[in-house]
Formats: C-alpha cells, sequence, structure tokens
C-alpha cells in the first residue's frame, strides 16, 4: 500500500486529482455560475459527444496535422540556420540584428499581412506556427554550438582531427541537450500558437473549435478544447522526452 | 599587449626519456608543451622531429594529457579511449586495444562507464589511456596530475613511470611539484622567464628514494635554479 501511494506521489499526479476534485466540489455545491466553468461532468459529456460523431478527431488531426508541419519546416529551417551561422561566423554577423528584430514581432500581429499575401488557406497558420517557433530552436541550438567548451576542441585538435570533424564529433554532440531543449521548447510553443493560426478562417482544428464553441456560448466546449490542447501537448512533450532518454545515454535535464 | 612567453629556447630531447619541466607560473612551461602539441604557433624558430621540420601540414607524432581530464561527456570511457579513431569508424581490433588499455591502467570492466561516474583519478587514468591509444611516440603532458589528491597523485606518479618503462615512448611533463619531477623524470628542465634556466639529468633508478643523498642533492639544484628555496611562486615543495 505503502508503494502506492508512494508511485503516486513520484508520478505529479497529486495536483491535478486536487484540482479536479475542487472543480467537482464546487460544481457541485454551486460555488460558481456553471456557465462560467461547466462542471467536469458537462465538459466529460461534451467530449464523449463529440468523440461519437468524430468531431473531436477531426479537429485534433488538423491541428497535429500543421503542427506538424509547421513545427517540422520551423525546426529544419531554424537549425540550418544555427549551423549555419556556426560554421560561418561572418554570416552570422550579419544577420544577427536582422533575426534580433524578428524574434521582437509578435507572430499574431503578422496575420494582417499573413492573409493579405498568402490567402486564407493553408499556408499562413503554417507560418504562423514557423513564427513562433523558430526562434527557440534557433537560440538554443546556436547557443549549444557555440557554448561548445574550447577546451574539448583542443582535445581534437591534439589528435589531428579536421575542421569538419571537430565539428561533427565534439561540437555537434556537446550541443544536442541545448538543440533539443529548443525543440521541446519549440513544440510546446507550436501549440501556443495554435489557436492564434486557426484564427485566420480555418474550418477544422482545435483552435478553431474552441473559437465555434465561444461563438455559441459553449463553454463546455471551450473548456473541452482548452483541457485536450494541454494533455495533447504534455503527452507529445513526454514522448519527445521519452525518445530522447532511449537513444541518449547521457540523462537531459528535463 | 605582447609578451614573449618563451625566448631563445635550443632543446634537443632524446628519444626514450622522460623529460620534466618545472618552472614558476608564467615561465612559459605550457606554452613550450602546447607549441609541440601543436596548439599554438611558434612565433620565430622551428621545431624538427627526426630530421624533418615540424608544421600544421606535418606535426609531431604526440598524444596529450591536460591538467583536467577532458573526456567527451557524451562519450562511454571505451569510446573515450579511441578517440583519436572516430572519425576512422571502429573496429574489432580497436576494441580489443581499448580492453587491452584499460587493463594497463586497471580500469577493467569499466569500458562501459561514462565520463561523469568515474572519479578525478579515473578520469585521468582514461585521458591517458586517449593519449597512448594512438600509440604516440611523444607523450606530452600538462600538469596531468595537478588537480587530484596526494594518495592518488602517488598512485599514478607510479603508474606513469612503469608505462615509461615499458619504453618506446619520449615522455614530456610538465610540474608544479619539483619532488614529482624528480622521482619521474630522466632530466629535469628549469624553465624562468621562457628561458632555460637549467637541464639537469637525474642518474637514479626506479623507483626513487627521495631520502637518499643523490635525490637531495639533486633537488637543491633544481631548486636553486628555480632560485626559490621557500617554495614560493606556484612551485610546490617536494613532500
Amino acid at each position: 500500500m505503502k508503494i502506492e501511494k508512494d508511485s503516486l506521489t513520484r508520478s505529479g499526479l497529486v495536483v491535478p486529482a486536487v484540482l479536479l476534485l475542487l472543480w467537482w466540489a464546487g460544481s457541485n455545491a454551486g460555488w460558481w455560475n456553471a456557465f462560467l466553468l461547466p462542471s467536469p461532468e458537462s465538459v466529460l459529456d461534451s467530449f464523449i459527444l463529440s468523440i461519437g460523431d468524430g468531431e473531436l478527431q477531426k479537429h485534433v488531426w488538423a491541428s497535429l496535422d500543421r503542427i506538424i508541419r509547421g513545427f517540422g519546416l520551423s525546426a529544419a529551417m531554424a537549425l540550418s540556420f544555427a549551423l549555419l551561422c556556426s560554421w560561418f561566423p561572418r554570416v552570422l554577423v550579419q544577420l544577427d540584428p536582422t533575426l534580433e528584430f524578428f524574434r521582437h514581432i509578435p507572430p499574431m500581429s503578422t496575420i494582417p499581412l499573413l492573409i493579405l499575401w498568402f490567402g486564407i488557406g493553408e499556408a499562413p497558420k503554417i507560418i504562423l506556427i514557423i513564427l513562433a517557433t523558430f526562434f527557440p530552436v534557433y537560440m538554443n541550438a546556436l547557443q549549444g554550438i557555440r557554448g561548445c567548451d574550447p577546451k574539448l576542441t583542443e582535445v581534437a585538435a591534439v589528435f589531428g582531427y579536421s575542421r569538419w570533424y571537430r565539428f561533427r564529433y565534439v561540437v555537434l554532440p556537446s550541443a544536442i541537450p541545448s538543440i533539443l531543449t529548443g525543440l521541446r521548447l519549440g513544440l510546446g510553443y507550436s501549440w501556443r500558437s495554435l489557436v492564434a493560426a486557426e484564427l485566420v478562417a480555418a474550418s477544422s482544428g482545435l483552435g478553431y473549435m474552441i473559437l465555434d464553441a465561444e461563438q455559441l456560448s459553449r463553454s463546455d466546449v471551450v473548456l473541452m478544447g482548452i483541457l485536450v490542447i494541454g494533455a495533447l501537448g504534455a503527452f507529445l512533450d513526454y514522448g519527445f522526452l521519452w525518445c530522447i532518454r532511449r537513444y541518449l545515454k547521457r540523462g537531459i535535464e528535463a | 599587449m605582447e609578451v614573449d612567453a618563451l625566448n631563445g629556447i635550443d632543446l634537443e630531447i632524446k628519444e626514450g626519456g622522460f623529460l620534466v619541466i618545472v618552472g614558476r607560473s608564467g615561465s612559459g612551461k605550457t606554452t613550450l608543451l602546447r607549441i609541440l602539441a601543436g596548439l599554438e604557433c611558434e612565433t620565430a624558430g622551428e621545431i624538427t622531429f627526426k630530421g624533418r621540420i615540424c608544421g600544421p601540414e606535418s606535426p609531431l607524432p604526440v598524444g596529450m594529457v591536460f591538467q583536467e581530464p577532458r573526456l567527451m561527456p557524451w562519450l562511454s570511457v571505451e569510446n573515450n579511449i579511441l578517440f583519436p579513431f572516430l572519425p576512422g569508424g571502429r573496429s574489432k581490433e580497436m576494441h580489443q586495444k581499448a580492453l587491452d588499455i584499460l587493463k594497463m591502467l586497471g580500469l577493467e570492466g569499466y569500458e562501459n562507464a561514462m565520463p561523469h561516474q568515474l572519479s578525478g583519478g579515473m578520469a585521468q587514468r582514461v585521458a591517458l589511456g586517449r593519449a597512448l591509444s594512438c600509440d604516440p611516440e611523444i607523450v606530452l603532458m600538462d600538469e596531468p596530475l595537478g588537480a587530484l589528491d596526494y594518495f592518488t597523485r602517488r598512485a599514478l606518479q607510479r603508474e606513469l613511470v612503469r608505462i615509461y618503462l615499458q619504453g618506446g615512448k619520449t615522455f614530456l611533463m610538465v610540474t608544479h611539484d619539483v619532488g614529482e619531477a624528480l622521482r619521474m623524470g630522466t632530466r629535469v628542465l628549469v624553465l624562468k622567464n621562457g628561458m632555460i634556466e637549467a637541464s639537469i639529468p637525474i642518474p637514479l633508478e626506479y623507483p626513487r628514494d627521495r631520502h637518499c643523498e643523490t635525490f637531495q642533492t639533486l633537488l637543491d639544484e633544481v631548486l636553486t635554479a628555480l632560485d626559490d628555496a621557500e617554495g614560493q611562486g606556484g612551485v610546490k615543495m617536494p613532500r
């Protein structure tokens, strides 16, 4: 019994369980207006209903599809830029002020222009996700590569490693933890930008589902959408961490 | 600001010897070693090895041990030992070679351990193994035992002498510790302000008894050359 208790404490499920209990107790005791915060039962009902008619799955896939494409493209671009800038420091000197400028622009502020330039199809949505996720991936990768301990590259130099081999066998492996942290952050940001991306004339996706429910005053569906996004994001993040731990012997600090 | 770290060094190193370089901090010991390792470029002069002039295109055949182990934290002990061969890919013989080196260093069974699981002394042994794995003709060591505790230090001193006595390699070691220099070297080179102050041969058999008269005479000689009988300025008195 004690072991079970311990594993529950360690799993970090205590806080969600307490919150859920409070939510349930407050809803049933009428501590707040059910329209402002619907009860867990009604959220669960709308969840089951939504799964039953296939709506939720459709929205989840639409959102996942955008995230995979947006984040995949963004990660590929950010990593390529980071590699380019670290291999050619002069490129970094030239690009740095421009990237710094773009880094401070909130992606949402570009929506009107994105619609003007790319219409209301998938492109502006994907670009919005790219804008939101590019910088955490790029900055972390660059920092990891540039932060490689010169004492380690010196060891490689003593053993006759060429510049490319030093990069391939010392700099890159030493940057892996930073790169993975950046990818994790970027993946998280992609979910956070999803609702904004699906503001752009979408007809599917979790963001769209939430906005549609808002218009219909269905706060239970809004809450269900938020919970699904949070759960999917956390699930993807844990999956990502699991893969990292599986393939890297060295522990990555979570 | 420009400083001449080394000036007018004319040094011939005999094959198969164990040269220990001592000197105060800033005397140019490390710079000399780094130039030999190809990590710094000399502004004047040249290094020749068996008649050929060495440079970036044809470096000295060295393996180097630094003051810190500098192991690659993402590689296992075995892969750290085989680090000089990583770009060329690994073979079965190399695995055996790594195991032989680990055995020689008393680290049998640690081939799959990661660097963070090793103690300071063990990590430094792996660093030594890495330097030896490419079978270099010259082994350079920059205060390799400087960061270790007294007992580990003494154990590794004996270990290094044992490996040296197996023959075939020339050892060059920089140290602050005059006692260590006399216990290990076949010649002690005293550097002062970037110049060679003295080159003192140590004609003693291993293992050396620091209480014997010759040892004490040589010790006085080295200390006089260092002009540092009080053991100040970063030079350790022998223990």
